[in-house]
C-alpha cells in the first residue's frame, strides 16, 4: 500500500474520533450539575437576552439528540462561544494563547528530542557507567512532577541565584526589538521549557537506549563492521534509523504528556499560553473556554497520532 | 602459490576463561578455496571473527599466534587500521542473509556503505550497478528493501557489498545453509567462479560435507578448538585418515552405499569442559590410553596417535 | 525488587498510621508561627497559615496512596475484564470492546480530568474514578492479547475436554498466567494515578477539607521567595512516591524477563 493511501485511510480512521471527542465534550456539559446554561456561559452574569438566545439557539428545551445537533452545528462553523469572564468570544482568546503555547511546547520537544536521543545512544554505545548515569538519570527525572521542577528551578535560577526571570513571556515594560528582544525571549524560555522538557526527555533517553542496545547486537551491524562502517557511521546509519520508529512513536504517543504538562508548566512560571488560561478558566468557572480548550488538546492529541503512524509509516516500509 | 590469508598457531580465548581455538593454523593462497570444517561449536566461526577481528563480545580475544593477511600480521594493528582492511581486502559473508541486512536500508544503500567505508564516494551509482552485475542481480534491485527480495538475491546482495572493494580474501560462514537447495547451488557457483576468475582466497566455514566437495580444493576438520585433519578435497573423501573424519564421513547419506548413514555417538564438548590428551577420545572407537593423556600432534596432515593403525 | 518494596510498606504505614504518629487535623493553622522556617517543634517549618509542613505531609500521603492504589484497581478491574471478554470472544465485541478502549486512550487524561473535576466539584471519590476511567484500556489491551494467544494453548482445550465452563477456564487458568504483566502496569497506574492527582491538587482542585500534596505546591507557589520549604518538602514527596511505583514496576517486569534490558 503505498504512503498516500494509508495516510488517506488513517484519516478517514481519526475523524470518528474526532467526532467522538465532540461528543463527549457535549455529555460533559448535559451530565454538568445545574442548569446547562451555566455550562454553556459559564459563571458569570450574562445579559438575559443573551441567556435566552443561548437557550434557544442551542435548543435547551429540545430533546438531547437535537440538542446534540445544534451542538456539533456550533461546532462545525467554529463557534466556541463567549467567555464572559475575558469579554472576548472563546476563540478569539484561544487564538491569542496558541503563540505562546507552542513557542514553549515547541522548544521543549525539541531540546528533549535532540538530548534525549544523544543520550540514549551514548548510553548504549559506551554502556558502563555512563549507561548507569543515564538510566538512574531517566528514572529519577520521570518521577518528577514538572510543576515541582518548575518552582525548584525558579528558587535555584531566579531567586537564588538571580540569573532568569521567574514569571511570564516577556519584560513588562515590552519586548525589545531585533538581536536583543531575541536574546530576552531566550531568557524567559529556558526555565519553563528545561521544566517541560526534563519528563520527556527522560522518557526519549530510555526508549532511545532501549532500542540503540538492541540494534547494536543485531546482525546488520556485525555486517556493517565487517565491511568496514567506523562505529559513527553504524551508529549514525543502521543505530539511528532502527531506532528512530520508536522514537517517534514514543514522541507522537505521549502528545498528551507534553500537553499536560505544558498546562502545569505555564502555571508555575505565569506563561500566557493555552495552559494558564485553562488554570485562570478554571478559577474563575469560565466553562466556555475550559471546553474549547479541552476540545482542542484532544484535537491535537488525535492529529499527533495520525503524523505518529505516517511517520512511523515513511520510515518503515515494512508496516502493514 | 603465495598465501594470501597465513594463520599461524592462533589461540583464542575468553578472558580469565576457556580457551575458544586452541592454536590453528590455516593458509588460503590466491584462487584458492579452504572449506573449515567442523561441527557447531568446534571453533570454526570464532576463527572468522578472530580474522576480521569482531568478536561477538569484548571479553573474548586472540591471546597468541598470527594472523597474516597479504604479509601483514593483523592481530599487531591498531583497531583503525584493521577497520580499514575490513571490506577493502578482506570481506565476510553470512549465514543467514535476511538478519545480516538492515531492514530499514535498500539494497544499493548496503553496497554503498562498502564503498563509503573506504572513501570510495564518487560515481557511486555506476559502481553499485557493477558490483550487482557481478552476482547476476539486475540494476533495479539497488532501490528495493530487503523484505522485497527472496532469500537468494539478499544473499547475493550481501556478497556484493562483500566483493565491493576487490578483497584478496573473502571469509564465507556456511554461506547456504539458511537458503534452499536449488538457490544454494548458484551461491556456490558464484564463490568457485570468483576464485577462478579473479583469484579472489575464499575460507568457506561450513558444516556440510556436500557444499565442501562441490566447492573447495582444500579442506581442514576442526574439533573443540584444534584442526585434526587437513588434506586436499580429493585425498580427505578418498582416504580420510582421523577417526573423526571418517565418522563425519560416514554420516553423509551416500546414494552409492547401501549401509544407513552412521550416527557418532556423543557430541562436542563444551569449551569450559575439555577433555585432556586427543579432545576427541571420549567419542573414539579407536581410543588408547596415550589419546586419554597426550594431545597428538599435527603430522603430515593429521593430528591423531592412531592415524594409519 | 526489595528496597523499593519495603520503602512502600513503610510509606504505607506512614499513611495508615498517620492519625496516631501527628493526632489532630492537619489544616488547623496557629497564628504564632506563620511561614516559619526549619525549628524545633516543626520540623519541616510552617505555611503561610501556620500550619505545620510535616503534619500535613504525614496526612497527605494518605489522599495520594488512597487515590493511588484504589484507581489502579478499579482500572486493573475493568481492564482485566473488558480485556478478558474482548480476547476470549473475538470477533464484533473485540473489535467494539478496542473501539472504546482507543477512543479512551486518545483522550488526554489530565486536561480531562481537570475539566470533569471542575464541572462536577472536587471529591476524592471523582477523582479516583476519573482517574480509572481513563486508565483501563492499556491494561485490557495487554490482557486481551495475553488471552488471545493463551486461548489456543494446549491446557486451555484439556480444560474444556474436562468440561470446565468458560469463565472458570479464564478466571482458574488463563489470568494467572498473565498477572505478570498485568501487576506491572498496575504500579506504573499508581505512579501514574499519584503524580496526576498531584496536578488536580496543584490547579486547586483537591478535596479542600484534606491535605494534600498538589494543594501543597500550590500554596508554596505564591509564597517561593519567602518559604522555600513549602514547594521543597511536599514535591520531594510526590517524586519519591511515584518513583517507588515505577521501581516496583520496572522490579516486577525485570523479575519477569530477566533477559530484557
Amino acid at each position: 500500500m503505498s504512503l498516500l493511501s494509508y495516510t488517506l485511510r488513517r484519516l478517514l480512521h481519526a475523524i470518528p474520533l474526532l467526532l467522538a471527542v465532540a461528543v463527549l465534550n457535549f455529555c460533559l456539559i448535559a451530565a454538568a450539575p445545574g442548569d446547562p446554561v451555566t455550562a454553556l456561559i459559564g459563571d458569570f452574569p450574562a445579559p438575559a437576552e443573551y441567556v435566552a438566545k443561548m437557550r434557544q439557539d442551542y435548543g435547551l428545551d429540545q430533546p438531547l439528540p437535537v440538542r446534540l445537533g445544534r451542538y456539533l452545528q456550533h461546532l462545525a462553523s467554529l463557534d466556541l462561544g463567549y467567555s464572559f469572564a475575558n469579554r472576548m468570544p472563546v476563540s478569539t482568546l484561544v487564538a491569542a494563547r496558541l503563540g505562546a503555547t507552542l513557542k514553549l511546547t515547541g522548544t521543549a520537544l525539541a531540546v528533549a528530542a535532540v538530548l534525549g536521543v544523544a543520550l540514549g545512544l551514548l548510553a548504549a554505545r559506551l554502556g558502563g557507567w555512563v549507561d548507569r548515569l543515564v538510566r538512574f538519570g531517566a528514572t529519577l527525572s520521570y518521577a518528577m512532577p514538572e510543576f515541582w521542577l518548575g518552582q525548584l528551578l525558579i528558587l535555584a535560577f531566579a531567586i537564588g541565584l538571580g540569573w532568569l526571570p521567574s514569571q511570564g513571556a516577556a519584560p513588562l515594560r515590552g519586548a525589545a526589538a531585533g538581536w536583543a528582544g531575541f536574546v530576552e525571549g531566550l531568557r524567559y524560555l529556558l526555565l519553563p521549557a528545561s521544566a517541560l522538557a526534563l519528563r520527556y526527555l527522560a522518557l526519549i533517553a530510555r526508549i532511545t537506549r532501549a532500542r540503540a542496545v538492541e540494534v547494536l547486537r543485531a546482525d546488520y551491524v556485525l555486517a556493517a563492521r565487517a565491511r568496514g562502517a567506523s562505529e559513527t557511521r553504524v551508529l549514525l546509519d543502521h543505530v539511528l534509523r532502527n531506532a528512530a520508529p520508536s522514537v517517534i512513536t514514543v514522541i507522537g504517543y505521549n502528545a498528551g504528556l507534553l500537553l499536560a504538562g505544558s498546562a502545569l508548566t505555564e502555571t508555575v512560571f505565569g506563561w500566557p499560553g493555552i495552559g494558564r488560561l485553562l488554570f485562570d478558566s478554571i478559577a474563575a468557572r469560565d466553562t466556555p473556554t475550559m471546553l474549547a480548550i479541552l476540545l482542542m488538546v484532544s484535537a491535537s492529541v488525535v492529529i499527533a497520532n495520525l503524523l505518529t503512524d505516517v511517520l512511523h509509516r515513511l520510515l518503515d516500509r515494512r508496516v502493514a | 602459490m603465495t598465501a594470501l590469508l597465513d594463520i599461524d598457531a592462533l589461540r583464542v580465548a575468553v578472558a580469565d576463561g576457556p580457551t575458544l581455538v586452541d592454536g590453528i593454523s590455516l593458509s588460503v593462497a590466491s584462487g584458492q578455496t579452504l572449506g573449515l570444517v567442523g561441527e557447531s561449536g568446534s571453533g570454526k566461526s570464532m576463527t572468522a571473527h578472530a580474522v576480521l577481528g569482531l568478536f561477538p563480545a569484548p571479553s573474548i580475544q586472540v591471546t597468541s599466534g598470527a594472523i597474516r593477511l597479504e604479509g601483514i600480521d593483523l592481530t599487531r594493528l591498531s583497531a583503525d587500521a584493521r577497520r580499514r582492511l575490513r571490506g577493502r581486502r578482506i570481506g565476510m559473508v553470512f549465514q543467514d542473509p535476511s538478519s545480516f541486512l538492515d531492514p530499514l536500508l535498500t539494497a544499493g544503500r548496503h553496497i554503498a556503505e562498502a564503498f563509503r567505508a573506504h572513501g570510495v564516494t564518487p560515481d557511486l551509482a555506476p559502481r553499485i550497478q557493477a558490483a550487482l552485475a557481478r552476482v547476476d542481480l539486475p540494476a533495479s534491485v539497488a532501490g528495493r528493501f530487503p523484505h522485497e527480495l527472496s532469500g537468494g538475491q539478499r544473499q547475493r546482495v550481501l556478497i556484493a557489498a562483500a566483493l565491493a572493494m576487490d578483497p584478496a580474501v573473502l571469509i564465507a560462514d556456511e554461506p547456504t545453509t539458511a537458503l534452499d537447495v536449488t538457490v544454494q547451488a548458484g551461491i556456490l557457483d558464484l564463490l568457485r567462479r570468483e576464485a577462478a576468475a579473479r583469484g579472489l582466497g575464499v575460507l568457506l566455514i561450513t558444516h556440510d560435507l556436500g557444499v565442501v566437495a562441490e566447492t573447495c580444493n582444500e579442506v581442514a576438520v576442526m574439533y573443540a578448538g584444534r584442526i585434526v585433519e587437513q588434506a586436499t578435497v580429493h585425498r580427505l573423501f578418498r582416504a580420510p585418515r582421523h577417526p573423526y573424519t571418517q565418522g563425519l564421513l560416514a554420516s553423509v547419506l551416500d546414494p552409492g552405499r547401501d549401509a544407513a548413514p552412521f550416527a557418532m555417538p556423543g557430541a562436542v564438548p563444551p569449551s569450559h569442559a575439555m577433555p585432556a590428551g586427543c579432545r576427541f577420545h571420549p567419542r573414539c572407537p579407536l581410543v588408547v590410553d596415550q589419546c586419554r593423556t597426550i594431545p597428538p600432534a599435527m603430522v603430515d596432515g593429521v593430528a591423531c596417535w592412531r592415524a594409519g593403525a | 525488587m526489595r528496597p523499593p518494596l519495603l520503602a512502600l510498606l513503610m510509606l504505607l504505614l506512614c499513611a495508615i498510621l498517620a492519625p496516631w504518629i501527628i493526632p489532630g487535623d492537619p489544616l488547623a493553622g496557629s497564628a504564632d508561627a506563620l511561614l516559619a522556617p526549619l525549628q524545633s517543634g516543626h520540623t519541616l517549618g510552617t505555611d503561610d497559615l501556620g500550619r505545620d509542613m510535616l503534619a500535613m505531609l504525614l496526612h497527605g500521603s494518605r489522599v495520594s496512596l488512597m487515590v493511588g492504589l484504589a484507581s489502579s484497581a478499579c482500572a486493573l478491574l475493568v481492564g482485566v475484564l473488558a480485556g478478558a471478554v474482548a480476547g476470549w470472544h473475538g470477533g464484533w465485541v473485540d473489535a467494539l470492546v478496542m473501539r472504546i478502549a482507543e477512543f479512551f486512550q486518545t483522550l488526554p487524561r489530565f486536561v480531562l480530568a481537570l475539566i470533569v473535576i471542575a464541572l462536577a466539584g472536587p471529591g476524592i471519590g471523582k477523582v479516583i474514578i476519573v482517574i480509572a476511567v481513563l486508565a483501563w484500556p492499556q491494561t485490557a489491551r495487554v490482557v486481551r492479547a495475553e488471552i488471545g494467544a493463551l486461548r489456543q494453548a494446549a491446557f486451555v482445550d484439556a480444560a474444556r475436554l474436562a468440561g470446565m465452563p468458560d469463565w472458570l477456564i479464564v478466571l482458574r487458568e488463563v489470568l494467572p498466567q498473565i498477572a505478570g504483566p498485568v501487576l506491572v502496569l498496575a504500579a506504573l497506574d499508581v505512579a501514574t494515578a499519584i503524580l496526576l492527582e498531584a496536578g488536580l491538587g496543584f490547579f486547586g482542585l483537591g478535596d479542600p477539607n484534606l491535605a494534600s500534596w498538589g494543594a501543597m505546591l500550590n500554596q508554596a507557589q505564591q509564597y517561593l521567595r519567602a518559604a522555600w520549604w513549602m514547594s521543597v518538602f511536599p514535591g520531594l514527596a510526590i517524586g519519591l512516591t511515584v518513583l517507588l511505583f515505577n521501581l516496583l514496576g520496572d522490579a516486577v517486569a525485570q523479575h519477569l524477563d530477566p533477559r530484557g534490558r
